[in-house]
């Protein structure tokens, strides 16, 4: 309980700053607890740094941001090694991803060289240059974005890349009356310096650990990995989930139980997850374009037709 | 008139000539007159209906055509008289007196003209109906088939025509209904290409398939026709019937002049006879084989005459006095002669009646004044013959010489009978010294060489082919008449006197009266066999019938060693096929016939009693099931309350809830949640109980949590939802 608390804590902290969009601020705190990252697909100016931000501050966390533009180098983001003359000595100069809380603006505008600087340091959560391997201070937590409407002049992320994300998210725009509200705050200062951190870091390396420990039955990993195989027998579906896939669907509702107050998963939040953590991860086939299905469509189909395991396989 | 006009008047044309085809075999088959009158009749009818005539014009109009046509048939009067009118309506009061009195016989010709006038009235407004609303007369038009069809079949009605010009009509009928359909649904005129497209082509395929048809060689009909077997089931008469024809019903005849040809069965009783054991019914034997069949030689022979009860002198002994038994006889049919089993010694009956013997053929015929009379109960009293195995061994091949020249007629054989019978004779009866033996060996041939019973396979000799010839090397498939007249014949040969016997076999047994089995003889056993005269021995039956069993008594009065003796079933079948089944397995099915016939009887004699337990239960079933509702799921709640509270029953609650609630159509669908389910099932019950179970449920089984749980708690909130569920 203590736990649901403190990460609810977060979430109202967030949604101080945050109007609206209550559960992409939850489903990006889940994804924190989960140890993933997040890849967040919108169009500039919907609040995405504001909320990483406020995310970061929530959680007393280092904020660095990468803008990413073409001739970005894998340097600029891991960091360089530069010779001191004074001491004779080359000195490492640490590159933004060393944060704890990272935003990675416009990921795809950048050359797939960088790219994967970058997806290789979040997955190993280390970096290595000149053969020296450091690893990246606990908590780390991508947040990278893209725009979906600019196609010009982008390196679109490989699927492969894509897989490193536990979840693609995509804000929106805020309802008008939210708009509004926004308006209202921001009218006489800025909300963001406005907010403290309600949890320290070691409280949410802890969370992390706590998430782990939430029961995921052996029906529901079994549902996991029922919904996992039929992405991977659709008819829509060209490429289904890769078993880290599955994994991160886990991990996902492992966190979003927590967040519910329960030490145990239930089909519920593996439903709720499944498009946000599979979403990004299957390819459709040009058939389904054709049909005018998306990927949501696709998902959910298969949510429909999975039967919810809920009694015990008569052991006869 | 417009094109759509004649489209319609061709319709109802057509349908007058089909409706006419109708008309046709009933008028010929009910000798009834004035078709032309009928089909007027039907015209004046299709046209009104073609003219769309109000029904208050049209129907005066029928009703005046039908008076003209009672008054012009039935009377000399004067329609526009009125003697006419006052004669309508007197028939009409008179006949409606006799319906409501239901004395239909008394029913007049005029009004059955009437009633058949209002028949075709409905008809045709039936067709009216299918023609206008339905726009399809296939059924009208298959059942116009079906019907000429089937009087061309089974009547004397020839159809051949018909059939013609009713496919012809029908299918063009059909046609232009359905080109109307189109017109109608597309809301177009009907154009006059679409009407020459549609129908020509309708009447081009019909032209060119129909001479194609008629061009084309047509095989045979690959069955035998129908008729006789229909025509044999329905009549029960037998007698007089034979001798000509392919097919011929099974039973009795006197005409046996032709044998062969297929049988058709008719299980029509004939008689039951109630006798102590199975028995061979003799009715008369033949003396003269033609090389097609049997005749009898001088009609006008000598007759004995006998009263009831007087002892009978046969030309067969009857055995020892002690062994005497009667047969008590029920005719079903009526034959005026007697139906004898052997060693018959008197018949006793309560009717009037004298028996003549005779001579020629051993028939009892009776009589009562001067006439041949049928009787219908009567006793026969009888001892079958037991004949000395020692005396038959001894009958010797010279003792033929001595026999008298009354037996000649026994010797008969056609001057045109292949020779290879008479050897056949010779190799069959090579190396048996005494004439029994002879006789046993033809006996046995039948059994061992290829021979087969077959009541529809049997063949008719054509031309100069001889019956026996045929049968013995050319078929080797017959019944009865080809085995005993084979046997017969190839006894002759061996110049042993020998006679054909025609009767019933013993039938089945059906019930018991006081332990004596009662058998039923039915057309199916009508039977024939063999009587052979040995000297000093008299006459003695064999059964050659591949199937059948019939020995005579033997006396085993031998003084060697037993291991020579014949044994009492003597026939070795090789079991052939059998049309009826051999003494030993008859006796066990006679046991299961009688267990089964006792217990069909108990249940008959509570018939009632059971009908109506069966339709009690079956309605105390139909009302548990129509208000299942309102028990079925209240009967959970004491069972589940006598269990312990623990997380097994809990689950086995849940599950038994979620059961109950399918059932009810609250259906979880295969991709549901259960949190979903619950929250939809406490919407339709406006509660939270679902809701509450559930999350226990889940904490349980999903998160392995069973100890600290409220069972009391849950069981309130789950009774209260099944009780929801019943209310």
């Amino acid at each position: 309980m203590m736990e649901q608390l403190q990460i609810q804590s977060i979430i109202t902290n967030i949604g101080k700053v945050m109007i609206g969009k209550k559960n992409i601020a939850e489903l990006a705190v889940i994804a924190l607890l989960a140890e993933g990252h997040v890849l967040l697909e919108d169009v500039p100016g919907v609040g995405k740094t504001m909320m990483v931000r406020a995310l970061a501050k929530s959680i007393g966390a280092d904020f660095k941001r990468i803008q990413f533009t073409p001739d970005l180098l894998p340097s600029d983001v891991l960091g360089v090694s530069i010779y001191n003359p004074k001491e004779m000595e080359f000195e490492f100069r640490a590159g933004p991803i060393m944060g704890n809380i990272v935003l990675a603006d416009e990921i795809n505008r950048t050359s797939p060289k960088t790219q994967s600087a970058l997806l290789e340091g979040m997955e190993e959560a280390s970096v290595t240059i000149d053969g020296i391997t450091m690893p990246i201070p606990k908590p780390f937590f991508v947040m990278a974005t893209q725009n979906p409407i600019e196609h010009e002049g982008t390196y679109p992320l490989p699927e492969a890349q894509l897989d490193r994300f536990l979840m693609k998210l995509k804000m929106g725009y805020p309802h008008p009356s939210e708009e509004l509200e926004i308006l209202d705050r921001v009218e006489k200062l800025s909300p963001i310096e406005h907010i403290d951190s309600v949890i320290t870091l070691e409280q949410l390396i802890n969370l992390q650990k706590q998430v782990k420990m939430v029961k995921v039955d052996q029906t529901m990993k079994g549902y996991i990995v029922d919904l996992a195989n039929r992405t991977r027998l659709d008819t829509y579906i060209y490429l289904g989930v890769s078993p880290r896939a599955s994994i991160a669907l886990m991990r996902a509702a492992q966190s979003y139980a927590m967040l519910q107050g329960r030490d145990f998963v239930i089909p519920d939040d593996i439903q709720y997850l499944t498009p946000f953590v599979f979403g990004h991860r299957v390819i459709l086939r040009p058939e389904a374009r054709y049909d005018g299905i998306s990927t949501e469509e696709v998902l959910t189909r298969i949510i429909k037709r999975t039967p919810v395991p809920y009694k015990r396989k008569v052991s006869q | 008139m417009s094109k759509k006009a004649v489209l319609s008047f061709s319709i109802y044309f057509f349908v007058f000539i089909l409706m006419v085809e109708w008309l046709k075999p009933v008028i010929e088959l009910t000798d009834t007159d004035h078709l032309y009158l009928f089909s007027s009749y039907l015209l004046l009818s299709f046209l009104f209906y073609f003219v769309r005539l109000r029904w208050y014009y049209a129907a005066p109009l029928k009703l005046l055509f039908i008076g003209w046509v009672i008054i012009s048939i039935y009377t000399d009067l004067s329609f526009f008289s009125l003697d006419a009118f006052s004669y309508l309506i007197e028939a009409l009061r008179v006949n409606l007196a006799a319906l409501i009195t239901r004395e239909w016989l008394e029913v007049t010709n005029p009004f059955r003209t009437f009633l058949f006038f209002l028949l075709l009235w409905m008809t045709t407004y039936l067709l009216n109906y299918w023609i206008r609303v339905r726009k399809n007369i296939l059924l009208f038009f298959i059942l116009t088939i079906l019907f000429i069809t089937i009087l061309d079949t089974f009547s004397p009605y020839n159809g051949e025509k018909s059939i013609v010009i009713a496919l012809v009509s029908g299918f063009i009928g059909m046609g232009l209904l359905y080109v109307q359909k189109i017109g109608i649904e597309n809301k177009e005129q009907v154009k006059a290409p679409l009407l020459l497209g549609g129908v020509g082509s309708l009447v081009g395929i019909l032209v060119i398939s129909g001479t194609l048809a008629f061009i084309l060689p047509k095989a045979g009909p690959s069955w035998p026709d129908p008729v006789p077997f229909f025509t044999s089931a329905k009549s029960s008469t037998s007698s007089g019937e034979g001798g000509s024809g392919v097919h011929r019903k099974v039973g009795y005849g006197e005409n046996d002049e032709n044998l062969g040809g297929a049988f058709v069965q008719d299980d029509t009783p004939v008689f039951t006879a109630a006798v102590p054991t199975k028995q061979y019914w003799k009715i008369e034997t033949k003396d003269t084989y033609t090389s097609k069949g049997w005749i009898q030689s001088n009609t006008e022979s000598q007759v004995s005459s006998y009263n009831v009860g007087e002892l009978i002198q046969s030309d067969i002994t009857p055995g020892e006095e002690e062994r005497t038994a009667i047969a008590s006889i029920s005719m079903l049919q009526e034959y005026p002669f007697v139906m004898q089993p052997y060693g018959i010694k008197r018949v006793d009956a309560l009717e009037p009646f004298t028996l003549s013997w005779s001579e020629s053929n051993q028939k009892l015929t009776t009589f009562n004044g001067g006439s041949t009379v049928p009787i219908t109960n009567y006793d026969v009293a009888y001892s079958e013959p037991v004949y000395s195995l020692k005396a038959l061994r001894n009958t010797k091949i010279e003792s033929l010489d001595s026999l008298t020249s009354e037996f000649d007629r026994y010797l008969q054989l056609p001057e045109t009978l292949p020779t290879r019978v008479r050897e056949l004779a010779t190799s069959i009866t090579d190396g048996d010294e005494s004439l029994y033996e002879k006789a046993k060996s033809i006996e046995r041939y039948f059994r061992q060489n290829g021979f087969r019973y077959d009541q529809q396979l049997a063949a008719i000799p054509e031309g100069d082919m001889d019956y026996v010839d045929q049968f013995l090397f050319d078929t080797k498939v017959g019944y009865c008449d080809n085995f005993s007249t084979s046997m017969v014949v190839l006894l002759r040969s061996e110049g042993i006197p020998a006679r054909w016997v025609k009767g019933f076999a013993p039938g089945e047994i059906v019930q018991r009266e006081d332990s004596v089995p009662v058998y039923e003889i039915t057309n199916n056993n009508a039977h024939s066999w063999v009587e052979a005269y040995f000297p000093n021995i008299g006459w003695m039956t064999f059964e050659p019938t591949i199937g059948f069993s019939n020995s005579a008594n033997l006396n085993y009065d031998l003084d060697i060693q037993t291991d020579e003796l014949e044994a009492p079933e003597q026939t070795p079948t090789p079991t052939p096929k059998k049309p009826k089944p051999e003494t030993e397995s008859a006796e066990v099915s006679e046991r299961l016939t009688e267990v089964m016939t006792r217990s069909v009887k108990w249940v008959l004699d509570r018939k009632a009693a059971f009908i109506w337990s069966i339709i009690g239960l079956a309605f105390i079933g139909l009302l548990a099931y129509r208000f299942r509702r309102k028990w079925l799921s209240k009967m959970l709640i004491p069972v589940y309350r006598a269990r312990k509270n623990d997380w097994d029953t809990f689950e086995k609650m849940y599950h038994q809830l979620l059961k109950q609630l399918h059932s009810y159509g609250y259906v979880k669908e295969q991709g549901q949640t259960l949190t979903d389910y619950a929250t939809q099932i406490d919407g339709y019950f406006n509660g939270n109980h679902m809701k509450k179970l559930t999350s226990v449920y889940e904490k349980g089984f999903y998160g392995g949590n069973k100890i600290e749980v409220d069972y009391v708690l849950m069981r309130e909130s789950w009774e209260n939802l099944i009780n929801q569920l019943s209310g």
